[in-house]
């Protein structure tokens, strides 16, 4: 023993191993790997055994080795020194392991003393010898891996795409106005023309010349003119950005109405501005487009009534929704190109966003798959989902693709209305110009890649857009396409979506980052306006309302950051940080006190902190008390104290708490999901799974959910052996209701 | 493993030889706490393109939290979803289902869940006793639980013994192996205080992929003493832990735990008795990870080699901690003989530099019969100010003509009294 003041290694206290004679059962590499079952079920049923059932190790089942019970577990303990990984060997020198592995190693015998066993009790007795495959998962992050789809949408070669645009290109424009396309069809469409790759010098800055600033040809929009010369493409394609019947404007919600069947000669667009966003960047960019169509389209804004009145009240909203600061340098370029000390054209390509499509099509619909798989091709050619194909190839068609959960579909759809706009597949890294329509288009195709979880894809396309800082992402870059507008053309939206990104792929750090520079510009921009001055900081008078409307909404985007930032927090686990964050969020939203407190409370919770999570679902309850309702009236309350006799171990009252959330709340499905969940923990199956599977049925919108989906198949697969039949009839109620972005994995079926 | 190998492949043609349709199937899950659903927030504001879109989806998923649905912790609890590890300490829980899925109805149903370590086999089951008899898609259902004590290989064995309708004997068995492994490292370390003190410093690392929340962290000692826990700093009756607020262990990380350990009176009397190797107590740590999973080990016992103090110990057992420049003080000395035979001792008082004996050096204190003690008090005063250490003291040893020097014995801090006389 050592003297005083050195280090000593204690180990938790192993009995000494005694040599178990009785029985041998050797366990067996191969049955390990692939675990089989004595009772003779088919392989491949058992292969489903999900993670969480254990494994099943051997099969040894002749009745004569039921005597020998014992298992020469020391035979197994070689591979425990391998299994030490856990143990950072490397990092003392001090005698610590020593202790154990003296221990470890005397009870384990050398690779041939097992081979030595397994001879000698190879008489006639199935022997089975284990093979130590690290089965042990990390129990973290269980998150679901991106679809292979992605790797291979990445593929596509290039010349491939305008090819198989082409076949979108006929419905793309299908409700087009007939009227003015007639008038169109004699101009025809020279797909021919300009190479510059850049700006033609015409462009000077004459803001009522409207010569069309010519951009970079791109070959599938000429390709998209040519091709389709049925119709007149031109005119649907100005309509799927300008005033299309169906049109729904982002930056002027006014002008959203659907429902008049207007021409677009009447004046649907309502404010100058507005309208300027939607015709100059037709302009801008088929620069085909002849002249004629541009005077006609002209015509249209000059007869809008009361042009003035709604400009102004959509620039207020505007100016409060666009307000950015623009990092130093892109100020300058900014400030030189509003002085005209600079044309756009001479600006450094370096310093331009140049987005384009990086992968084709997403279209693919695992349900279909797995159904054709499962139940066969006639059950599969039941299943009807909305694709891009069959929707309005336009705002209205994407809305439509979005709330039907079809987003993949939606994804496609982005694709081909960016491609018209000239940024298709391949165009990354050609100069382009930007319109509010096609950032909202990018930013809804980027949301919906991560809603996907196919955050590859996201990063890829996102990275033409740097930091979102690129003096071409700010309107003052185009003096005549949006005269006097300022800010940034990038939606609050897809700044925090942006620096969300990285966290999905392990760059949590980056995320953090990215969010801190956003929260900055949030804290400046709102003291800018607690000072008296403009977002921007520059001297212009504001209203009141107008200053206080903004300053709600720079509050409510700061606590949006706030809130990013605590979840990403929370899966760095940096639990006190995330905590400290949630915490301070409730100034800025104390209306979701309960919810905030609830969930800090839950943190604690996961770390094992239970005395923690109860003060803070005191707090809770003391909260509903002031409110005048009594504890057990409150459905936050219950839920919270039902977690922490689920912390206890005591799921009999942690399932009468969530049953008592569903007296007040019999729809509740958080309550009605955990309740089944405890009824497992009591060791009663089948209630459990007779609970969840009614709700599914009774109640599919709200339970054909991923996590509760789950739950059953889980559930399923520990009931019986023919789970894969009542999986498959969970394939069937998913294939009524869900779009192409449900995720499959949650069926368990492969 | 060539060997091996070879014989595995043999070994499967004979089970596909054994294989047999059974009427019921035996599934075993293992229960690990449920887990919380996190969800993925994607959000937009309403002038956005999609609108109210994303809010409505998010408002839709039954997983959100109502109301805050950008808070990605969700209450929907969701199954375990692999078998994940287990540590040394925790509890082991395992779902048994055994399924009919026959369509006849089998009888004498017995289903013995045993679990095999390197040195014991437990039964688990809950009962014992058959079930008379279970229908067609119906099952019979067990939730066991083992607190693990084993470090290593462990295999579930579950067999199940039945009777069909045509009288026929049935029986089978599946093996469910899994690894336990170490959750903590613990080290130690002993300091001698200049009393009879011993402080305890216990390094605790979490060596699990999860945090860890430290319940409990205490340390037992042994019937010699008395402990004083030094991890927390009470101030206005409200204790606060030496950890602050961080009451988890992040994966990796490592705490350091310290302990003041006592001698009980009767033990420290005879300083003898504590001398070598003796056993000081044991640790007993609490832990818990996600949703309470609870974990608790006790190290063994631990040792120190107490300090060696020659034939005579000396020890303060009175001195003040502040003393006024250029005044006496008293202080107490206790002279232990720690040797085997009986002493005659003479004590010298040497000056220093800035310590100053007072009264008769060389006197003779008598004789000192082995592990007995004598308190003397003495006085000194300082000359110089500040931290003074306190040496000089000789004791010889007349039978043997031998002297122990004792220097740097306690350190007092001197001070001047007149400085500020406003004050």
């Amino acid at each position: 023993m050592q003297l005083n003041g050195a280090d000593e290694t204690l180990e938790a206290s192993v009995p000494p191993q005694t040599d178990p004679t009785e029985e041998s059962i050797d366990l067996d590499a191969e049955a390990f790997v692939s675990p089989q079952d004595d009772s003779s079920h088919s392989e491949s049923l058992v292969d489903k055994l999900n993670d969480q059932m254990m494994e099943s190790v051997m099969i040894s089942d002749s009745p004569n080795s039921e005597e020998e019970d014992v298992v020469p577990i020391d035979s197994l303990l070689e591979q425990n020194e391998e299994e030490e990984p856990k143990t950072p060997d490397d990092a003392d020198t001090e005698e610590r392991i020593e202790d154990v592995r003296n221990k470890d190693v005397s009870a384990a015998e050398p690779e041939e003393a097992s081979g030595a066993l397994f001879k000698e009790e190879n008489e006639g007795e199935k022997i089975v010898q284990v093979d130590d495959k690290r089965e042990t998962v990390a129990p973290d992050d269980p998150k679901p891996e991106a679809p292979k789809t992605q790797e291979s949408a990445l593929e596509m070669d290039s010349d491939s795409t305008p090819k198989d645009e082409a076949v979108p290109v006929c419905t793309i424009f299908s409700q087009g106005v007939q009227l003015k396309a007639q008038a169109l069809i004699p101009d025809g469409f020279q797909p021919t023309l300009v190479k510059s790759p850049s700006f033609t010098i015409g462009n000077t800055e004459t803001p009522n010349k409207l010569v069309p600033q010519v951009c970079q040809p791109s070959p599938s929009l000429s390709k998209f003119f040519t091709d389709s010369s049925a119709v007149n493409p031109a005119s649907d394609f100005f309509d799927s950005f300008t005033t299309s019947t169906s049109f729904v404007s982002i930056s002027n919600p006014n002008a959203e109405s659907p429902k008049a069947a207007a021409p677009p000669e009447s004046p649907l667009v309502s404010a100058p501005t507005a309208a300027g966003t939607y015709f100059t960047p037709v302009a801008t960019k088929p620069q085909v487009a002849p002249a004629e169509p541009m005077n006609k389209l002209q015509a249209v804004f000059p007869s809008g009534d009361d042009p003035f009145g709604s400009a102004l009240v959509t620039s207020d909203l505007d100016k409060r929704r666009d307000a950015w600061l623009p990092s130093e340098d892109t100020r300058r370029v900014l400030i030189s190109v509003a002085t005209q000390q600079v044309s756009p054209v001479q600006i450094d390509r370096e310093q331009l966003a140049m987005p384009g499509l990086k992968f084709d099509n997403l279209q693919g619909d695992a349900v279909k798959d797995l159904m054709q798989r499962f139940l066969g091709d006639q059950a599969a050619m039941k299943r009807q989902v909305l694709s891009a194909n069959s929707v309005e190839q336009n705002f209205l068609g994407l809305k439509r693709l979005i709330s039907t959960k079809n987003w993949r579909a939606a994804v496609d759809l982005t694709g081909r209305l960016l491609t018209a706009h000239g940024q298709g597949y391949g165009k990354s890294g050609q100069p382009t110009n930007h319109t509010t329509d096609s950032l909202q288009l990018w930013f809804v195709r980027l949301a919906l890649l991560v809603k996907l979880s196919l955050f590859q894809n996201a990063e890829l396309e996102f990275e033409p857009f740097g930091n979102l800082d690129h003096p071409d992402l700010y309107y003052e870059y185009y003096p005549t396409v949006y005269p006097g507008r300022r800010g940034s053309m990038v939606p609050f939206s897809m700044r925090v979506l942006h620096a969300e990104l990285p966290q999905y792929l392990q760059k949590p750090q980056e995320t953090l980052d990215r969010l801190h520079r956003i929260k900055s510009v949030c804290q400046k921009i709102l003291s800018n306006l607690q000072e008296g001055l403009a977002e921007d900081g520059s001297m212009m008078n504001l209203t009141q309302d107008n200053r206080l409307a903004s300053i709600q909404l720079w509050r409510s985007r700061l606590s949006r950051v706030m809130y990013s930032m605590a979840n990403c927090l929370l899966m760095m686990k940096d639990y006190m940080l995330a905590v400290e964050t949630y915490h301070s969020i409730i100034e800025y939203e104390p209306e979701q006190r309960v919810q905030l407190l609830s969930g800090i409370g839950r943190i604690f919770l996961q770390i094992g902190d239970i005395r923690t999570a109860e003060k803070y679902f005191q707090d809770v309850e003391k909260g509903c008390q002031s409110k005048g309702k009594t504890a057990n009236e409150d459905t936050s309350v219950l839920m919270n104290r039902a977690f922490v006799y689920l912390s206890q171990n005591n799921y009999a009252d942690a399932h009468t708490c969530f049953s008592s959330v569903l007296e007040l709340d019999p729809k509740n499905p958080v309550a009605n999901n955990n309740a089944a969940v405890c009824l497992l923990y009591l060791g009663r199956l089948k209630e459990s799974l007779g609970q969840l599977e009614s709700l599914v049925h009774k109640d599919p919108a709200l339970y054909l959910h991923e996590s509760v989906l789950f739950n059953l198949t889980t559930m399923y697969e520990l009931e019986s052996s023919r789970s894969t039949q009542k999986k498959q009839a969970l394939l069937e109620a998913v294939a009524c209701r869900e779009g192409d972005s449900f995720n499959v994995q949650c069926l368990k079926l492969v | 493993m060539q060997v091996k190998g070879q014989s595995s492949a043999a070994d499967k043609m004979e089970v596909n030889q054994a294989k047999q349709e059974h009427l019921l199937a035996l599934k075993v899950m293992r229960l690990t706490k449920p887990t919380l659903f996190t969800n993925m927030p994607v959000t937009c504001e309403d002038r956005d393109l999609p609108g109210d879109l994303f809010v409505r989806l998010m408002k839709d998923d039954p997983s959100t939290v109502k109301g805050a649905e950008t808070l990605i912790l969700g209450e929907m609890l969701t199954l375990p979803q692999n078998f994940g590890n287990i540590f040394l300490g925790e509890t082991f829980s395992s779902y048994i289902s055994v399924h009919n899925d026959s369509n006849q109805i089998v009888k004498d149903i017995l289903v013995k869940a045993d679990l095999q370590t390197s040195s014991q086999r437990l039964n688990l089951s809950a009962s014992n006793s058959a079930v008379s008899e279970l229908k067609p898609e119906c099952c019979i259902d067990d939730v066991i639980h083992h607190e693990v004590k084993e470090i290593g290989t462990h295999i579930l064995v579950c067999a199940v013994s039945y009777t069909t309708q045509m009288g026929e004997k049935l029986y089978f068995r599946k093996f469910f192996k899994f690894q336990v492994l170490k959750p903590l490292d613990v080290k130690t370390k002993f300091y001698n205080a200049e009393t009879d003190e011993v402080f305890l410093e216990a390094q605790i690392q979490n060596i699990t992929t999860s945090p860890m929340f430290m319940e409990k962290v205490s340390l037992e000692p042994s019937m010699m003493y008395n402990v004083t826990e030094l991890n927390s700093v009470s101030s206005d009756n409200e204790s606060e832990s030496t950890f602050g607020k961080m009451s988890y262990l992040q994966p990796l990380d490592t705490r350091q735990y310290l302990y003041c350990l006592k001698p009980k009176p009767e033990f420290a009397e005879k300083a003898g008795v504590i001398k070598g190797v003796t056993v000081i107590g044991k640790l007993d740590i609490v832990w818990k990870t996600n949703l309470g999973e609870r974990g608790r080990l006790q190290t063994s016992q631990l040792q120190r080699m107490a300090p060696g103090y020659g034939d005579v110990r000396l020890s303060l057992e009175l001195i003040p901690d502040t003393v006024s420049l250029e005044e006496p003080f008293d202080i107490t000395c206790k002279i232990t003989n720690c040797s085997e035979r009986t002493m005659d001792l003479e004590l010298e008082m040497c000056n220093t530099r800035s310590v100053h004996w007072c009264g008769v050096s060389g006197r003779q204190l008598g004789k000192l019969s082995p592990n007995a003690s004598l308190s003397i008090p003495l006085t000194l005063l300082s000359s110089v100010q500040g931290l003074q250490s306190i040496s000089g003291l000789r004791l010889t040893d007349t039978f043997l003509k031998r002297t122990y020097e004792y220097d740097d014995i306690a350190q007092v801090c001197v001070v001047c009294p007149y400085t500020s006389p406003e004050s």
